[in-house]
């Protein structure tokens, strides 16, 4: 953690996703207004009027109560999407590694998926089961999941290969101790920069199939929604589409730098690295190098 | 009486790429075998073989006996059973062969409570005596350590001790001093002297150098193109080397000066 606090941008991520966890938590005890709440009087009241923070929609609903209450969704989504994204790209992708008559069907299922867009996928599912949060979960949590196992597998076949892992296999370590106790250690700090890639991504893909209509349903407010129905207006009320654009821009931010620097915390390699040198990260500086 | 191990018209094929061409080897308990050989020989494979650890797609026939029991064919799951618990082994690279993220302790306590079935304080405790008995310096300190906190010559002691935590019957040494300085090399060589000594434990030596093997072994083996050309007692061999391929890396020794070497063993 304190790794993290150390570079600039793992500061101002963690202040990016400590601010939509707390908007998330305050969104369930208070929000100024009810974000459903329709109010015929004020129709698009501009920011900071009547006690409208940032203003209101066409139908005079409140919209930072909306942003809000819609960061609940981002970050249950963002939460929920990811773990299963970790889940299915750690356990498709040791099942294509592991040497085993299963490894060459699993690896190609995994490229097939790889192919298949998660839009699509979202699509699917919505016709089957209809839009709801957890469509957007398991659409988002696949596709992911599909693209961290390539990765992941990549990885962890160069981790089986090398002389630790031969090693402890001539020590009579079983194929499950090596993956648990070597592999899984020694791909971790590849694992969290995807997965951390995979908040950010899910805070898109969510944002893209409300948008679409693919993912929360009215009237719980989320901001893909927002953003698809403030949109026909941004040439008369351009201000009000600002705000969940904002919103999703910074949470996506907010992820990535995280993600950047979580790696680099993680990472003993650059850990030694900077310990050794005095603070600073001995890695070469680009424009020092000819 | 039953050899702990023999090895009969073993041969390997990886492709269509003959690597082991009929070798057979003979082990007896507490006995030392130097396995010589220049890069690509197939000595390293020979190794691999009895421990079951060739690459997927590798064809093996020929006998690999452990104490009168047919290795070859037996299961992956079997035969983990043998590895580092009967034969063990101390790999080229220490700072490849050690698992950079874990503490040399727990890599050190792995095989302690695999095969010696030992509680996890128990193997941590068990730990430290080995890193003791390795020579390892401050061993309490440093089993805490990451490999990378450690210098060539202290990472060997601990693929050491990691390969006689199962206490073995076969310790496989495989250029274990090729990768460090010649004065570390010496102080590894006389641990392993030791330790193979006074644990009665079978050395299965496998090298390049000729001036290493002569310290360590009581057999050798030289090996070229993937067949042995000529085996016998060391003192026998360096002295009156019939085969080419033997006289050629004496040469080589000796071109590259070790005069101890040199001093003794030419006629």
């Amino acid at each position: 953690m304190t790794g993290i606090w150390r570079s600039l941008g793992g500061r101002i991520g963690v202040l990016l996703v400590g601010l939509l966890l707390l908007a998330a938590l305050v969104s369930l005890f208070w929000s100024p207004f009810d974000p459903t709440f329709i109010d015929p009087r004020v129709p698009w009241a501009a920011p900071l009027t009547d006690g409208h923070l940032l203003g209101t929609d066409g139908s005079g609903r409140d919209l930072f109560s909306q942003i809000l209450v819609g960061s609940r969704i981002t970050a249950f989504v963002a939460a929920t999407a990811t773990v299963m994204a970790g889940v299915v790209g750690v356990g498709l992708a040791t099942l294509a590694a592991v040497p085993t008559r299963l490894g060459g069907p699993v690896g190609q299922f995994i490229d097939v998926l790889v192919a298949f867009p998660t839009i699509l996928t979202a699509m699917v599912l919505a016709a089957v089961y209809g839009g709801s949060v957890w469509t957007a979960v398991v659409a988002i949590g696949i596709g992911a999941g599909v693209n961290v196992a390539r990765v992941a597998r990549a990885e962890m076949s160069s981790v089986l290969g090398t002389d630790y892992v031969l090693a402890g296999r001539a020590a009579g370590a079983s194929t499950a101790r090596i993956v648990r106790r070597h592999v899984l250690p020694n791909v971790a700090p590849v694992l969290f920069v995807q997965l951390s890639l995979v908040l950010a991504l899910a805070v898109l893909a969510e944002a893209a199939l409300s948008y679409l209509g693919y993912g929360t349903p009215p009237p719980t407010p989320s901001w893909g929604r927002m953003l698809q129905e403030l949109q026909q207006f941004v040439t008369v009320h351009p201000l009000a589409v600002i705000w969940p654009g904002l919103a999703i821009t910074a949470t996506v931010l907010g992820f990535s730098l995280l993600g950047d620097a979580l790696r680099e915390a993680t990472d003993p390699r650059l850990r030694i690295a900077r310990t050794a040198h005095g603070g600073e990260a001995a890695l070469p500086r680009p424009e020092v190098l000819p | 009486m039953t050899a702990l191990l023999e090895i009969d018209e073993l041969t390997v094929r990886i492709g269509d790429r003959l690597v082991i061409d009929r070798v057979s080897l003979r082990l007896d308990a507490g006995d030392r075998l130097g396995l010589i050989g220049a890069s690509g020989s197939g000595k390293s494979v020979t190794s691999l073989a009895v421990l079951g650890l060739l690459p997927e797609g590798a064809e093996v026939t020929g006998s690999i006996r452990l104490g009168g029991t047919e290795l070859l064919g037996r299961s992956d799951r079997e035969l983990s059973a043998v590895r580092g618990r009967r034969i063990a082994m101390v790999f080229q690279e220490p700072q490849t062969a050690l698992d950079p993220l874990m503490r040399v302790g727990k890599q050190i306590a792995g095989p302690l409570r695999r095969h010696r079935g030992l509680s996890r304080a128990g193997a941590a405790a068990a730990a430290v005596a080995l890193a003791v008995d390795v020579g390892l310096p401050d061993p309490e300190r440093l089993v805490r350590a990451y490999p990378h906190q450690l210098s060539g010559g202290q990472r060997q002691r601990v693929g050491l001790a990691i390969a006689l935590a199962g206490e073995p019957e076969l310790l496989i040494a495989d250029e274990p001093t090729t990768a460090l300085d010649v004065t570390v090399q010496a102080e590894i060589l006389a641990l392993l002297d030791d330790l193979v000594t006074r644990r009665g434990t079978a050395l299965l030596f496998i090298t390049h150098d000729l001036a290493v093997v002569a310290q360590v072994a009581h057999r050798i083996a030289v090996m070229a193109g993937g067949r042995i050309r000529e085996q016998g007692l060391t003192e026998q061999v360096l002295r009156h080397p019939a085969d080419p391929v033997t006289r050629a890396l004496l040469a080589a020794a000796r071109a590259t000066g070790f005069p101890a070497l040199t001093r003794k063993w030419t006629p």
